[in-house]
């Protein structure tokens, strides 16, 4: 549909909206994956809700053309395509669910497979429930519903809009609370008087920890994670909930593992194979532990489980400023020498243990199955938006 | 029962009569002779003993003050003469009493000592800020060394010169090596060198047995404030080693050597003062400076040392070593090379013949240590350079941690020697040694591509790339195929450890079982390599082998200055030295102790100096931002507000961790060192030649004699 992207770009405020947001991506000024995750989240919702769509093809059209946008914003930035994808997801699978529907009658086939790992694992917080609350008095599964009400020649727009707009509400709300639902989980990997090892910020690990700490006694030692020195956030969040924390130099990692229990990190991103995009500093943090046999969990939400293999490390990674590494009152060596300083490192899928989200712990090697679920059918659409 | 005997000879030659004097002159002939045929057989060997000729650098200023001080120490001493035998006559003869009088006596000299060290100090000062630019600051011991810009706001009296015994020790080292003063490799010999220009503050009058608060005390004149640290009032150390309770008990500092009564009240050389507070300002740091400014300071000591009337040398320096060592170990636990040398300098002394006289056992011992610096550390770095420069091809990527003084002087043999590669220096916090690395490698031309690619093109055979290069390195950045500088955090080890080809590591020590002693990091580095299949090269010389076995770093470690961590150094919001303000805060970026350097531990009471005149200040300021932020309205700031409370403010509010001490559960631990296991050590390059980690024993096996 050539027409649909001419409809999206002439209402007002829907470019104005993307611009903003590929402005702030391009300068930086959205970190964390959280946030941006989030971000990407709510404009897609709104480009859903605004824009003068006609039928899933279309709409698909152009979540791939804004994607693709966003994408050429921050093109390392792993998440977006994540959130894309999922979005992407969501539509083709309520599309597809409704026409299944349609041929097959009402009591067939639910939408409830429709959100895939989220819905079968935990169904409280599921969009499939989010659909059927009472509040909305409508029957159970919002598919049926619509199969009831029209045949697919009267499938129209304004019925699938709203159906849209609630699922991926709802999958912002799974967002806003992933952390505290991995949270929940703490328990389960953590023993009492454990010494655990974390680096940089993360609020996952934090929340993590804290929940953890609110019913066994821990101690945390952090590593500062040059050249940010994040982990002094990190400790400063934790000692705050009255946990002990140890602050330590990056380099005595290797030091003082042997006494470590296990490892916990955060992830900017986990790949299709298991491997980490991670803070830098996490690879060898990772082979470490391996090297003394110390469990390694990353918690991640789901969000961060992203459909690409690393064919190349340096693919995910960026380089930033050198000034924090090598001052600019260095001039004489800022003239002569190469200052690398890469803002994250990959780390294998054998260095990692367990990998915790919402739902709970995973082998790496099982990744493959979740991502099945949540992007499967986007991700033949996704890879177009990476290749042109 | 020897003992017993000479001590009651020493006794009974107080009181001279003719006919014993007749019979010490008849003994002082043979010694004499002796000593002749010695000094003739040594000159057979090549060993130089006669070190008196040498004297030519010493500038008149010097010499005046040396005479000076001599003179000053004569009198002290005769002083000191006079009141011992006094002393004893009132006693009648109780030999307890007397020797407990006497190191009343000899403490009470000492003092007057140091009194007049800083009398020649300030007449000297004067010479010197006259006509010799030889204390000028353009000599500084490590001239790339940040910090040194410091010194220049420093205005402190200068050191006096010491003996010129060890004056000469060390311009023999620097003539005898002049591979060493070439290119700065010799770190060494330009160190000792650089540390007898240094200008030191002569410091309070310090003997062994001062507690640190008193030390600090005298130091700074104020009560001491050590005790700062917990908000419970418990010793700062103490809170460390309780860092994390479930191995409270193992994890510590290194053991401190033990005060024995016979100690007490042994005044300490302003030389050893000098060094010692170097080293606990981590001024000197690296494992072979150390040591050779040990020794160095040892000769003078050694030098300078008169033993109490009618008694032995060799019986009374070792004692006295003792307390100088103590002192050194106070203010930095000992490295393995230091141990070993001091080791054996004492069995040295102990070996000393007991008819030797005086004069000719301290020259005697001041050649030996100045032959161990010789032997076993700079010969011994020249012969590891060559080894190393085999090792390195054209085209390498050398990866390194750190600066090591050895690892250096190797890279830039190599490059002098005509090879052409890249080389990352990967370094960490607190110290940031590798940047002095990268200086030097720069300074010696490694970054200059244009050169590097001409001399390439030149011959046929490097046009085609060699074998084991790593590609993916290649001519990233500024750098080259042939050359190059990369420096980076070591949390960009994994980024990196893909380029390299090869890894060259600095070690402080080696144990009997392989491990690698050396900064923190190093192992991470080691593992690193070790799984990226790159192989590590350690050279180290074997002076630096240690009989013990460790198997963990957290067993015995060596914490550092857990302020060094309280900053982030290099953020920008979080750099003091971004923002407008005093020198003060400046000096932060480079070291967390800068203004009290000079105390004992200028560590522990640096933060309430910093802090005191500020803190107020500063903690109104905050106070006031946070009244603002919560209240929207106007919570008026402090009216007159130093450039320096502001920039102290932002700083609090951009490092959370820099009011750690009030937060009872949050600690900063600051380990310095780590152990290598041996199986990531790919060969060792030593003196002795090329070995692996499992031929130190035999190593250690082979020098046992020579300790």
């Amino acid at each position: 549909m050539s027409s649909t992207k001419m409809d999206v770009f002439s209402t007002r405020e829907l470019p104005l909206l993307i611009e903003s947001f590929v402005s702030q991506l391009k300068r930086g000024q959205l970190v964390g994956s959280k946030t941006v995750a989030m971000n990407t989240a709510n404009l897609l919702r709104e480009i859903v809700s605004r824009s003068p769509w006609e039928d899933i093809p279309s709409l698909t059209t152009l979540l791939k053309a804004v994607g693709k946008r966003l994408l050429r914003a921050q093109p390392r930035e792993l998440i977006i395509f994540n959130v894309v994808c999922r979005v992407l997801h969501i539509v083709n699978e309520d599309y597809s669910s409704v026409e299944v529907v349609n041929e097959e009658g009402p009591m067939s086939k639910k939408k409830g497979s429709a959100s895939g790992a989220s819905s079968a694992s935990k169904g409280s917080e599921t969009p499939a429930m989010g659909l059927g609350q009472p509040g909305t008095g409508q029957p159970r599964n919002l598919g049926e519903q619509v199969s009831q009400s029209m045949d697919r020649a009267t499938l129209n727009a304004f019925h699938l809009k709203s159906l849209l707009i609630q699922e991926i509400m709802d999958y912002i709300l799974e967002l806003e609370k992933t952390e505290v639902e991995i949270a929940d989980n703490a328990r389960e990997h953590i023993h009492s008087n454990e010494i655990i090892l974390t680096c940089g910020r993360s609020l996952t690990v934090e929340k993590f920890l804290k929940n953890a700490a609110s019913k066994v006694k821990i101690h945390v030692i952090v590593a500062e994670c040059a050249p940010t020195y994040d982990g002094h956030e990190q400790a400063q969040a934790l000692a705050s909930a009255n946990i002990d924390v140890v602050v330590i130099p990056d380099a005595a990692v290797f030091a003082i593992m042997s006494r470590v229990n296990k490892v916990i990190l955060g992830a900017h991103a986990v790949l299709a194979n298991g491997g980490l995009v991670a803070a830098s500093g996490s690879h060898t943090i990772a082979a470490a532990a391996r090297h003394h046999s110390t469990q390694v969990v990353v918690c991640a939400g789901l969000y961060k489980y992203s459909p690409m293999f690393p064919f190349d490390d340096d693919r995910f990674n960026t380089l930033v400023s050198p000034d924090a590494v090598l001052p600019y009152g260095d001039g004489e060596l800022i003239d002569t020498v190469d200052v690398s300083n890469p803002r994250y490192d990959y780390v294998p899928p054998e260095l990692v243990d367990i990998l915790v989200d919402h739902t709970g712990g995973h082998l790496p090697s099982y990744l493959y199955r979740l991502l099945q679920e949540n992007y499967a059918q986007a991700k033949d659409l996704a890879w177009n938006i990476q290749d042109e | 029962m020897s003992e017993a005997k000479s001590e009651s000879k020493a006794v009974e030659s107080s009181q001279p009569t003719p006919a014993l004097s007749a019979e010490a002159a008849e003994k002082a002939r043979l010694k004499e002779e002796r000593r002749r045929l010695k000094d003739i057989e040594l000159k057979k060997r090549g060993i130089d003993t006669d070190k008196k000729d040498s004297k030519s650098p010493i500038s008149k200023a010097e010499r005046r003050a040396l005479q000076e001080q001599q003179r000053a120490s004569k009198q002290h001493g005769a002083q000191a003469k006079a009141g011992g035998s006094s002393q004893q006559h009132r006693d009648g003869g109780s030999a307890a009493s007397g020797t407990r009088d006497a190191r009343e006596v000899r403490l009470d000299a000492g003092a007057q000592h140091s009194a007049s060290g800083t009398a020649a100090a300030s007449t000297t000062s004067a010479a010197a800020q006259g006509k010799n630019t030889r204390f000028s600051m353009a000599n500084r011991v490590i001239p790339e060394d940040k910090r040194m810009y410091l010194y220049l706001h420093l205005d402190t009296p200068q050191h006096p010169p010491s003996s010129a015994t060890a004056l000469e020790v060390v311009q023999s080292l620097s003539i005898n090596n002049p591979a060493a003063t070439d290119h700065g490799a010799g770190d060494a010999a330009a160190f000792a060198a650089g540390i007898r220009n240094a200008e030191f503050p002569p410091g309070p009058h310090v003997i062994a047995g001062m507690t640190r608060d008193d030390y600090v005390a005298a130091s700074t004149g104020e009560p001491c404030k050590v005790g700062i640290a917990g908000p419970s009032g418990e010793p700062a150390e103490a809170l460390l080693s309780d860092a994390i309770p479930p191995f409270s008990n193992g994890l510590g500092q290194r053991k401190v050597a033990k005060l024995s009564s016979s100690m007490m009240g042994i005044a300490i050389h302003p030389r050893i003062k000098e060094v010692g507070l170097r080293m606990a300002t981590m001024e000197v740091s690296g494992a072979n400076a150390r040591v050779v400014s040990v020794l160095a300071a040892f000769a003078d000591v050694i030098a300078d040392y008169t033993p109490p009337p009618q008694t032995a040398l060799y019986r009374n320096l070792a004692p006295h070593l003792s307390a100088q060592i103590n002192f050194l170990v106070y203010q930095r636990p000992m490295s393995t090379g230091m141990g070993n040398a001091i080791r054996w300098l004492k069995s040295q002394i102990q070996n000393i013949s007991a008819d030797m006289n005086d004069d000719e056992a301290k020259s005697k011992l001041v050649t030996m240590i100045s032959d161990y610096v010789k032997e076993r550390i700079t010969a011994a770095g020249d012969v590891i350079a060559e080894l190393g420069v085999e090792k390195i091809q054209d085209g390498d990527v050398i990866l390194t941690y750190g600066n090591s003084s050895t690892v250096q002087r190797l890279l830039i043999a190599a490059r002098d020697m005509g090879r052409r590669f890249r080389v990352i220096v990967v370094d960490s916090r607190p110290h940031n040694d590798g940047r002095k690395l990268v200086h030097k490698l720069v300074a010696a031309g490694f970054s200059d591509l244009e050169a590097a690619a001409a001399t390439t093109s030149d011959s046929s055979d490097m046009t085609s790339a060699p074998a084991n290069h790593s590609t993916r390195g290649k001519g990233r950045g500024r750098n080259g195929l042939y050359g190059g500088v990369t420096y980076a955090p070591i949390t960009a080890l994994s980024f990196l450890m893909r380029e390299a080809s090869k890894v060259f590591l600095g070690a402080e020590s080696f144990f009997a079982n392989g491990a690698m002693l050396s900064r923190a990091g190093t192992a991470m580095v080691a593992l690193s390599a070790h799984s990226f299949h790159v192989p590590v090269i350690v050279p180290c010389e074997t002076y630096k082998f240690s009989e013990k076995i460790q198997l963990d770093a957290v067993v015995s470690n060596e914490l550092g200055v857990p302020d060094a961590l309280m900053y982030k150094t290099g953020v920008p919001d979080a750099e003091p030295v971004g923002l407008q303000c005093s020198p003060s805060l400046a000096e932060m970026e480079y070291s967390a102790y800068a203004r009290d350097r000079y105390s004992a531990r200028p560590r522990w009471n640096n933060r309430s100096s910093l802090a005191s005149d500020t803190a107020n200040e500063a903690a109104s300021v905050i106070v006031g931002a946070a009244g603002k932020r919560g209240k929207g309205s106007k919570v008026a700031a402090p009216v007159a507000m130093s450039d320096e409370a502001k920039a102290l403010a932002r700083l609090n509010i951009s490092c959370p961790l820099s009011e750690w001490r009030s937060t009872h559960n949050l600690r900063l631990m600051n380990l310095t060192q780590d152990i290598t296991p041996p199986e990531f050590v790919s060969v060792i390059l030593t003196e002795v030649g090329m070995i692996p980690t499992t031929s130190i024993p035999v190593v250690l096996r082979e020098y046992q004699d020579q300790l």
